[in-house]
């Protein structure tokens, strides 16, 4: 009996250190996940240290340096009101990126316990939090935010707000599949037998095994999320003006595409590089921490 | 095949009430007066917030509005738009032409990309055209579709000058020429993600007993795939299309703004930047009600294709 748990216990992925540079050291062997974690790690950097990076001030503009083409001064050169667009892209990655992880961690909050509780009850309630969500799943987030601005006004917080309660499908439906296998394993009926509480099954047993599967969505999530704002933005409707982001940013390039492509230029391989990070990364950990859903 | 399509129409419902719900209720807890919110947040005189009042009847207790909109939806009435003194239908309809153009231009495209290269890595893994398919869904999935078209119209308006950057044309043939741009922007970023699935679809339906047994009865290699993998292959494909529904759908919104087309996309974002929520609400109800539709045609076309769905129980 006890050579039958124990494979089983190895395979559930505890969460302790060594298991985690195990999952480091395979994440090395992966180049698709190594170009991703770079880029995530660089855009992190930028953000803290966005001060100290940008070579000038994002709001400042010199009305004689308006539209100027990349040069020694300008590396990305000058936007309509003369002010220097690497400083304002290094700026914008703090809305953009920031936007996306409060969206992200927005609707773990929610999609976590909701997750778990749905497939640990099971039942009538399980059934109903799977019909809604599946629902929601079928209508795309950004359709509803506009819905949520038209009604509450264009700002990046409403824009987050609305995306954070929309994303919470895609993460609720993972931890519950995870629940469901976790909640059938034999080490979770030892404990059930042995009388422990709920919340120390929940705790120890269940919401451990969910981590992995959370972290490849929210990497995924990121990317999308990523998407969304810049094309809220892009649309007028999120990041407003004259606060620096990649997508206020393509919309303002486009207007001058013809004497001036390097804004939008710029811009939106920001936003690429940047989602792509995300895709590659979470595609890498998808191989390395979920080895069964990376092959459907 | 009666009762498949049935039992689809009766879950689809709650689809419907969440919706509306969502969109009704939303507008009413905003702080402040909904009658403001409903003349597009601008300046109105008084006399004008007592016809609003009258015409969106928030004069009466919410149950009792939310059963009259049901019952207005119900009739396919979607509503008046204060502002454009308009029957939303009506803007719709002006709207949806050039709209469901781009859709199925945009959806060809596609099609015309992901099969011939999701069948192509699958049949021939971890060759050169296996990296151009991974490769081509990773950028393409991650380009925003506002991006793709910006690149597309530097290249070929401006460098090339071969095709028109914006607007809709004058009808015929020089519309179609103001839709190759946007329908292949949009065409691209659909077909990145459906190159995926065709491809892993093809590689799991060509690692079948069946497909072994086609090779034994000495059947040539195109014959295998087109006829024996590449059916089963179709329904995840079918499946994705169904579910790509929606990003179509916002990606029409997206293209439509960029090349300033004038379809259904502009009137939405145009009505959000103004804030005129009746026209917001109508077009909304709208797309979840073809969204509706679509699911129920995915679901037959399940049943088209695979013999065991449509004599019960779902593979």
């Amino acid at each position: 009996m006890v050579a039958e748990i124990a494979p089983i216990h190895i395979d559930s992925g505890q969460d302790t250190p060594s298991s985690w540079s195990m999952v480091f050291w395979r994440l090395r062997g992966n180049p698709k996940a190594m170009i991703g974690l770079t880029v995530v790690i660089m855009l992190l950097i930028v953000i803290v240290f966005a001060p100290f990076i940008a070579p000038h001030n994002p709001n400042h503009g010199e009305l004689s340096d308006t539209l100027v083409s990349p040069d020694r001064r300008y590396l990305l050169g000058a936007d309509k009101n003369g002010r220097d667009v690497l400083s304002r892209l290094i700026y914008g990655t703090r809305t953009a990126l920031g936007g996306a992880l409060a969206v992200v961690l927005i609707s773990e909050l929610i999609g976590v316990p909701l997750g778990i509780w749905s497939g640990y009850r099971g039942g009538w309630i399980d059934e109903v939090v799977t019909r809604v969500l599946d629902m929601m799943l079928a209508f795309p987030p950004l359709l509803l935010s506009f819905a949520v601005v038209a009604a509450f006004g264009p700002s990046i917080r409403n824009v987050v707000l609305s995306l954070g309660i929309l994303y919470v499908p895609f993460i609720t439906r993972v931890v519950r599949s995870v629940t469901l296998v976790q909640k059938e394993m034999v080490y979770t009926e030892a404990a059930k037998a042995m009388g422990y509480p709920q919340s120390r099954i929940i705790f120890r047993h269940i919401f451990p095994n969910c981590v992995s599967s959370v972290i490849v969505v929210s990497s995924l999530d990121l990317a999308y999320a990523l998407l969304d704002i810049a094309a809220l933005s892009y649309l007028g409707l999120g990041v407003q003006p004259p606060t620096p982001d990649w997508g206020n940013m393509l919309s303002e390039g486009q207007l001058v595409l013809l004497t001036a492509p390097h804004l939008a230029l710029s811009a939106g391989l920001m936003i690429l590089i940047a989602v792509l990070g995300f895709n590659l990364l979470g595609d890498g950990l998808r191989d390395v921490l979920d080895p069964r859903q990376a092959k459907q | 095949m009666l009762r498949l399509i049935l039992t689809r129409l009766l879950t689809l419902v709650p689809m419907m009430f969440i919706i509306t719900s969502i969109v009704f209720f939303m507008v009413r807890f905003v702080p402040g007066d909904p009658a403001r919110i409903m003349a597009g947040g601008q300046r109105v005189t008084e006399a004008n917030l007592q016809n609003i009042r009258k015409q969106y009847r928030l004069d009466k207790p919410l149950p009792t509005q939310y059963g009259l909109w049901v019952k207005d939806l119900a009739h396919g009435n979607l509503g008046r738009s204060f502002r454009q003194r308009a029957d939303v239908r009506v803007l719709i309809a002006d709207r949806l032409p050039i709209t469901i153009q781009l859709a199925l231009l945009s959806f060809a495209v596609s099609l015309m990309i992901s099969l011939p290269l999701g069948i192509l890595a699958a049949v021939r893994p971890n060759s050169w055209i296996d990296m151009v398919s991974t490769t081509f869904s990773l950028i393409g999935a991650s380009s925003p579709v506002f991006f793709t078209s910006i690149l597309l119209i530097l290249a070929f308006s401006y460098k090339l000058n071969v095709l028109p950057a914006l607007g809709r044309g004058e009808g015929g043939l020089d519309t179609l020429k103001h839709l190759i741009m946007p329908a292949i922007a949009l065409g691209l970023s659909l077909a990145a993600i459906s190159t995926r699935i065709t491809r892993s679809s093809m590689i799991e339906a060509l690692s079948q007993d069946y497909i072994e047994t086609a090779r034994s009865k000495g059947l040539h290699g195109r014959q295998i795939v087109l006829k024996h993998a590449f059916r089963n292959a179709l329904i995840p494909v079918v499946t994705v299309a169904g579910l790509q529904f929606g990003y179509l759908v916002v990606g029409t919104v997206l293209v439509d703004y960029t090349f300033g087309l004038g379809g259904l996309g502009a009137l939405l974002i145009d009505s959000v930047q103004r804030r005129y929520y009746p026209v917001v609400q109508g077009i909304t109800i709208f797309i979840a009600a073809l969204f509706i539709l679509i699911n129920l045609i995915v679901d037959v076309l399940y049943g088209v294709i695979d013999p065991r769905v449509r004599y019960g129980g779902r593979s």
